[in-house]
């Protein structure tokens, strides 16, 4: 006789073991067979294991009855019948049963418990609620038949994956851009600057030293005391006396004028953000090019000598010429500009370019007669690079700060007016007092210029109101 | 100093200057500086004050603005 051991089914129980009678009735020793006496004792064992695993949730009396009966057929299994044997093998396998449910119920519970407290803590739902499992097959099969009482599982979708729910935050909140990244772009977006009417429109040459002497040519003499004549040529007869020509010749004379920038930044806001030395650069060359532009265009050395002469200061205001005196009926601002150019031209100074503001220059192209046409003839034309001309002059959009709406400004092609740079710009980095000692960079940036006016091509720059030339020219 | 500086006028309007009827050149009031061969030209038509350019006056004005803006 032995006892069988087969396994328990469980995967997640210890290894349940059935006591079984042999069906050969002998001592075993048959493949997966041990003999009755380690069979109990393996049961007993098991027992215990079941004891510890349930622990204070043990049926006492279960455990006890169970423990009984084993101790009883182990004492006695050398003298009891096998009648007997079998009933004490069934009544323990009965008890061990009932004791194996209570540990699988109990490991059942556990795993609930689980599931339900991690669904506290992250969010998450069951997609099928086990209450809702258990009432669906409750109803559906009663004794092992299936009925046709309605029943319905509900199963809950799944969600969606969105930025709510899928980057979950902790307590510092997720930085989202560290999945999706992130595009920086690198133009640093600032104010538009003006054009720079100076730079943009003359030559400047570069000269090597900080001083500059024009000459003048002054044409007084001796010829006549009285008036300074300084004489010239005239038609004679043969072997009279040539008439007499003298001048003077007289200098001039301009310092260089620096036009400066300074700044200083932290050596780790340089490392940090490696574009900042070009954003101090460009910035800084713009802010000395929009100073130039002021120097070099308004600049009276009388009132800030600092500063070289602008371009502007000694200008001309228009004076009436009689072709353009109180005659032209309705004046516009075509009318008043060509008035300039015939005043400049008078003036033995050869017009070249007009300056007028952006709003003046776009008025002018729609300017239309009394009829409704524009007025557009061969004074008044747009070249295939969309320069205005009128008479011949290219009118040249500036901006409101330079040339004012109410202003025009008139250069010659030959301009008497000189602008010299004394060497290039500069723009460059060093350590400025106490810089070394805190980690700090400073940059500067300069240059020189000379600009002058001889008094006598002073004609070759008009400035003035278009209101004082339609004041000379409308007709009354 | 140039050219402009010396032929200068300073002129008041004591009323609106309109010599076509259709268009306000100078309004009353306003104050403009008008080469003088223009005002040679109209002085008979405007009711203006008819100054000469105050070089010295100009000059401390705009120094003491130029002061200001440093």
């Amino acid at each position: 006789m032995s006892v069988g051991i087969m396994g328990a089914g469980s995967a997640s129980a210890s290894r349940f073991f059935r006591a079984k009678l042999s069906p050969d009735g002998g001592n075993g020793g048959g493949e997966g067979e041990v003999s009755e006496v380690d069979a109990i004792k393996k049961i007993s064992e098991q027992v215990e294991q079941f004891k510890n695993l349930l622990g204070d949730k043990a049926d006492a009396n279960a455990f006890k009855t169970l423990e009984d009966k084993l101790t009883a057929l182990e004492e006695g299994i050398e003298t009891m019948k096998a009648a007997e044997i079998s009933k004490a093998i069934e009544a323990i396998n009965k008890s061990n049963e009932s004791i194996y449910k209570q540990v699988v119920e109990l490991q059942e519970e556990l795993a609930i418990g689980k599931e339900q407290s991690a669904g506290k803590s992250n969010g998450r739902t069951e997609l099928i609620a086990t209450a809702e499992v258990e009432t669906f097959v409750k109803t559906t099969f009663v004794d092992g038949k299936k009925t046709h009482a309605p029943a319905k599982i509900t199963i809950k979708a799944a969600e969606t994956f969105g930025y709510d729910q899928t980057f979950v935050g902790g307590e510092a909140g997720t930085d989202i851009s560290a999945f999706t990244g992130r595009f920086v772009d690198p133009l640093l977006n600032q104010r538009k600057r003006k054009r720079n009417l100076i730079l943009d429109n003359f030559d400047i040459r570069t000269i090597g030293v900080p001083r500059l002497v024009y000459l003048v040519k002054v044409e007084v003499g001796n010829t006549d005391p009285v008036s300074g004549d300084p004489g010239g040529a005239a038609w004679i007869l043969s072997g009279q006396a040539k008439p007499k020509r003298s001048f003077r010749v007289t200098t001039g004379e301009v310092e260089a004028k620096k036009v400066a920038i300074f700044g200083t930044i932290e050596d780790k806001l340089l490392r940090d953000a490696p574009s900042f030395q070009n954003w101090i650069r460009e910035d800084f060359m713009d802010e000395i090019k929009e100073e130039i532009n002021d120097g070099l265009l308004n600049n009276d050395p009388g009132v800030n000598d600092l500063a070289p002469l602008g371009l502007k200061t000694n200008a001309v205001q228009y004076s009436p010429t009689p072709a353009f005196a109180l005659n032209v009926e309705l004046p516009n601002y075509i009318d008043a500009l060509i008035a300039a150019i015939a005043a400049m031209s008078n003036s033995k100074e050869q017009p070249g370019k007009v300056f007028v503001s952006d709003d003046v220059f776009y008025r002018i192209h729609n300017l239309k007669s009394t009829d409704g046409k524009w007025l557009n003839n061969n004074l008044i034309y747009v070249n295939s690079l969309g320069q205005l001309f009128i008479a011949g002059v290219q009118v040249i959009p500036s901006d409101i700060e330079d040339v004012p709406s109410t202003h025009f400004l008139l250069i010659s092609a030959d301009l008497g007016f000189k602008i010299y740079a004394y060497g290039d710009m500069v723009f460059e980095r060093g350590l400025n007092g106490e810089d070394f000692r805190e980690d700090k960079t400073s940059y500067r940036g300069y240059q020189e210029f000379l600009s002058y006016i001889a008094a006598n091509r002073e004609n070759s720059v008009m400035y003035d109101t278009f209101a004082n030339v339609l004041a000379a020219i409308t007709k009354v | 100093m140039g050219k402009k500086i010396d032929n200068v006028k300073i002129v008041t309007f004591k009323e609106d200057y309109n010599p076509s009827g259709k268009q306000v050149i100078y309004a009353k009031g306003s104050e403009h500086a008008i080469h003088k061969g223009v005002v040679e030209l109209i002085k008979d038509k405007i009711k203006a004050d008819v100054k000469d350019f105050d070089e010295k006056k100009e000059y401390a004005k705009a120094k003491e603005n130029f002061e200001k803006a440093k």
